[in-house]
């Protein structure tokens, strides 16, 4: 009964109410972040590495010097800009535009899911009632202790989701323009988002021909394709022009020729590790062509609008387990694309729960033999490499269950 | 640069040749020896005999009668296993004849090898907490592994604390250990069941001094040197480089490396998986979806 009673004061209150609850609780963070890192003991931090990064670089950007003299700065100049404040007005103003980043895609996971709903429900008749359905999707995101965690440390993840969140919102209201504008300024400030290009310019065409999607274009193709450029282009003439050539060595270069050895989830680490000296194509290719082919199935198969939402999610999920690295702040990429799919995914609570233990036990048992191997110096680089497979294979398994779930379709009898 | 300072201008001895050690450090010998080996027999460092090492000096100093009356040693230690080390230096200068000013600052120069390196973030982060001031004249890559990284300084600045006729001051610095070039197992490892691993060797720091109120390069010009002034790194001043008795050669460490034998198998199965994977996701995505009826 006091379940029951919960339950029904959870769904009664409105999206205002849970985002002032989202952002106390992120707030909370933020102050117990604060106090960790000034009375905490030493050399635990609660704050990234790279707030520092940024905050170091917007302090160069306050005397009029450039963000790149900070030593590994290789993001966009204007992160630095956005974290200006954190020099004159409080050094935690980062931490709480990227909460209110988060704030804002659950709002937009909000509007797009509310916006979907006639035409979904014309389809699903079993589906929950429209506002419920829009808030459980926007309470995935702003209860996720992931998102909460990762803007409260001072990550700028949020900002380039907020940026695809935009991007999406911008589909949904057939603002193409504005939808390519905001998706070049996406890619300016994350290279990943450049594999979402191909599906959105597909979606875009009624034809059900792949070659006649590509090639016969129709006005919102041309208005989201040149916006995109606009986009990507305008923003990084400007960095350009304003930081010359270090912005491109470190903001695009170095990403680009990038090649870390280190342990991570990736299951080519080992790999590369081992053959690091060797400059051999074929290597390159094994590990370059199965994301590519992967990546390119999943952009035409799910290049219809219906389908755009889970196709993005699927894209994302397979660049980040199949990419050369990934590490943990890489799960956000698709965990936020999750909220506008979760509900034609109709699995039991057992069935998630079961499937969340799935992927938390294979990333687990991977840790663990980090953990030996960072901080007992015990060699288990061969466990690690295992357990990557175990982890790959798990993601795969799951993301192939998710796949064949969401393209189900049901007849009620 | 970095190999003038290296094991070149280094004088080994041990305990058992007192004769090869320099005249200048019997002075005041028999009690820092007490003090080193009642320290290392508290916490002897893993690896290392009860030995004791002369460091910074070399045969073509002049005489130096102010160094006579001063005597040096260094205790280190490294600490934790993996790859996040603390390394411990404990540093005392004994004053026998020689007198020094109440306020005195050593420098410690750490030439890190490519395998070892220092976050200077977490170094900035320690000055913040703990007011550690060190400085690092180039910018540190913490990405990069050993067979790409260089060599490089760290100056640490201590302020000496007085005890009776001692001057005393420990520094722990966290350091790390890079990546290394993996390789297959010696027939030793081989035998014993042990994964390959490679050593990385952090030479012992020079030691400078400086003291407010007298400039003590004037009583050895032969021994002055020139380093940073404070953690700026933006001045540089005249030191005395110290010459010290140390409980270690070199501090060594082991690193664990990737198995280079495992190079194709790892590869071959890599590919399997993935490509594996890749299939089973394609197959997925193409085939005819399923129907299921659901009762209303």
């Amino acid at each position: 009964m006091v379940w029951a009673a919960g339950r029904d004061w959870w769904w009664s209150r409105s999206l205002r109410c849970h985002l002032f609850l989202g952002a106390l609780f992120r707030l909370l963070l933020i102050a117990y972040g604060h106090y960790q890192d000034q009375w905490g003991p030493a050399g635990v931090k609660f704050t990234d590495v790279d707030y520092r990064v940024y905050t170091d670089a917007a302090r160069y950007l306050h005397h009029g010097q450039s963000p790149y003299k900070r030593h590994t700065y290789r993001y966009t100049p204007y992160l630095a800009g956005l974290l200006w404040p954190n020099v004159w007005l409080h050094p935690l103003w980062g931490k709480a535009l990227f909460s209110l980043c988060d704030l804002a895609i659950a709002l937009l996971i909000y509007a797009c899911l509310q916006a979907s709903q006639p035409a979904a429900t014309r389809s699903h008749s079993s589906l929950p009632p429209p506002a419920r359905l829009a808030l459980s999707g926007s309470l995935l995101w702003l209860y996720n202790p992931f998102s909460m965690a990762i803007s409260a440390r001072g990550s700028c993840e949020a900002v380039v989701l907020l940026l695809i969140l935009l991007t999406i919102y911008g589909f949904q209201a057939r603002a193409y323009f504005c939808a390519g504008l905001v998706f070049g300024l996406s890619i300016h400030f994350k290279l990943y988002p450049i594999i979402y290009a191909l599906i959105f310019y597909l979606s875009l065409s009624q034809r059900s021909r792949f070659w006649a999607k590509v090639c016969l274009l129709n006005g919102a193709q041309v208005r989201f394709t040149v916006a995109t450029l606009v986009g990507l282009i305008g923003s990084t003439y400007v960095a350009y022009r304003l930081y010359g050539q270090p912005y491109l060595s470190e903001a695009w270069l170095y990403h680009l020729a990038r090649k870390d050895i280190r342990h991570n989830f990736s299951p080519y680490f080992y790999m590369l590790y081992l053959t690091h000296d060797v400059d051999d194509a074929g290597l390159s290719l094994v590990t370059f062509l199965p994301q590519i082919v992967v990546l390119f199935v999943i952009s035409v198969v799910m290049a219809r609008p219906a389908d755009l939402w889970f196709g993005l999610f699927a894209l994302t999920a397979v660049f980040v387990a199949f990419n050369k690295v990934c590490t943990s702040q890489y799960f956000l990429w698709y965990m936020v694309l999750l909220p506008l799919v979760h509900h034609r995914l109709r699995f039991s609570l057992g069935q998630w729960l079961g499937m969340g233990a799935l992927w938390g036990a294979a990333q687990g048992s991977w840790l663990l033999a980090a953990y030996y191997l960072e901080f007992d110096g015990t060699n288990t680089f061969q466990v690690l490499w295992l357990e990557g497979l175990a982890f790959f294979s798990a993601n795969v398994g799951l993301l192939s269950k998710l796949i064949r779930e969401y393209r189900t379709q049901y007849v009620v009898a | 640069m970095l190999s003038a300072h290296g094991p070149a201008s280094l004088i080994r001895t041990s305990r058992k040749s007192p004769s090869r050690i320099h005249p200048r450090v019997r002075a005041g010998q028999g009690i820092c020896i007490g003090v080193l080996a009642a320290l290392m027999a508290l916490s002897p460092p893993r690896g290392v005999g009860a030995r004791e090492y002369v460091q910074g000096m070399s045969s073509h100093y002049s005489h130096c009668p102010f160094l006579d009356g001063i005597y040096t040693s260094v205790m280190r230690r490294i600490f934790n296993p993996g790859l996040h080390k603390a390394l411990l230096s404990e540093i005392e200068v004994m004053l026998t004849t020689s007198i020094l000013p109440d306020v005195c600052q050593l420098v410690v120069e750490e030439t890190l090898p490519s395998g070892m390196y220092v976050d200077t973030d977490e170094l900035r982060d320690l000055a913040e907490a703990k007011g550690l001031r060190t400085f690092v004249p180039v910018p540190v890559d913490v990405e990069k592994p050993e067979f790409q990284a260089d060599a490089f300084r760290m100056y640490v600045f201590r302020d000496l604390q007085i005890q009776e006729n001692l001057r005393l001051t420990q520094v722990e610095v966290p350091v790390h250990l890079r990546y290394h070039t993996p390789r297959p197992p010696t027939p030793d490892e081989e035998r014993r069941g042990l994964a390959p691993s490679a050593i990385v060797k952090l030479q012992n720091p020079r030691l400078f001094l400086s003291c407010r109120g007298d400039h003590l390069a004037q009583h050895c010009p032969d021994r002055t040197v020139t380093s940073y002034c404070d953690a700026s790194g933006t001045s540089k001043c005249e030191y005395l480089h110290l010459p010290y008795k140390i409980n270690v050669n070199a501090v060594e460490v082991s690193v664990p490396v990737g198995n280079e034998d495992h190079g194709s198998t790892v590869v071959g199965i890599t590919t399997f998986i993935v490509s594996g994977g890749t299939i089973y996701l394609i197959i997925a995505l193409l085939r005819a979806p399923e129907i299921k009826v659901k009762i209303d």
